[in-house]
């Protein structure tokens, strides 16, 4: 069996394998892909993916937050409640970013926005029992639980893409400016180096 | 009694259908974190898609053997 290290033969599927992306600054892309699914992307001129992840992941928040009646994204803490009855469902649909972002900022600076907008549930109990939270799940039915799923996945998703951004496809070569000018002073493809390498 | 039995069951066939976009979006964006190419990407997609739908549905089935 020949060894690919020690010839000139380029694996059949290295240029698949090893794919090579400018990453220009990791950080600044994190932070907007952190801002808007895709952002981050865009900025790195990583066009058809950040496309995809903007159609990808946006409408999903939207549809989900829209069949929920509007009620489904909301930061809240409760104090007395059990440490597993917190809405932790925001934790994950704070990743999706600035369209989530208006929950928290609800919450934390005394409803700015109204008290329609992306709102906390009044938790106390009514007459008769339950409380504005039961309402909702009573008028929205599977609806409610289908659109917060549907949130918190689209905020999981950009967590993924914002690691994406900053550490590119797992199994990319990440390069420097400057050992790509040697690879090219040598003449030898990227992808068939690392290859060599990884072999 | 059969008739709102087929009405339960035809819901609950109307409710898989919100799974869909979920399979897809998912497929797409985790393919999209592991290449660069579009290629890759669709090609990767396409088998993950077909891999949670498989998995939905024996998951599926085995709940509804147990169910009933």
């Amino acid at each position: 069996m020949t060894d690919p290290a020690t010839t000139n033969e380029e694996p059949a599927d290295a240029s698949e394998e090893f794919e090579q992306v400018d990453l220009k600054n990791p950080l600044l892309a994190a932070g907007l892909a952190l801002l808007l699914p895709g952002l981050g992307h865009l900025y790195q001129q990583r066009y058809a993916k950040a496309v995809l992840f903007m159609v990808c992941i946006l409408p999903m928040y939207f549809f989900g937050w829209s069949i929920g009646g509007g009620k489904v994204v909301y930061a809240q803490w409760r104090p007395n409640a059990p440490i597993l009855e917190q809405r932790w469902h925001y934790v994950c649909q704070f990743w999706t970013g600035v369209p989530a972002w208006p929950a928290l900022v609800q919450t934390m600076f005394n409803q700015p926005f109204g008290d329609e907008f992306m709102v906390a549930p009044e938790l106390s109990d009514r007459f008769g029992g339950g409380n504005e939270e039961s309402d909702w799940h009573a008028q929205y039915h599977g609806y409610y639980e289908l659109g917060t799923v549907y949130t918190m996945i689209a905020g999981i998703l950009n967590l993924l893409v914002i690691f994406d951004a900053v550490g590119g496809p797992i199994g990319s070569v990440i390069r420097s400016d400057e050992e790509k000018k040697k690879l090219a002073a040598k003449n030898i493809p990227a992808a068939t180096a690392e290859a060599r390498a990884k072999s | 009694m059969i008739e709102s039995l087929l009405f339960f069951a035809q819901a609950d066939t109307n409710r898989l259908w919100y799974a869909l976009p979920l399979v897809v979006s998912v497929s797409l964006v985790y393919a999209a974190t592991r290449h660069e190419r579009m290629s890759a990407i669709l090609r990767h997609a396409t088998s993950c898609a077909v891999w949670m739908s498989g998995f939905v549905a024996v998951v599926m089935t085995v709940l509804w053997f147990m169910g009933g």
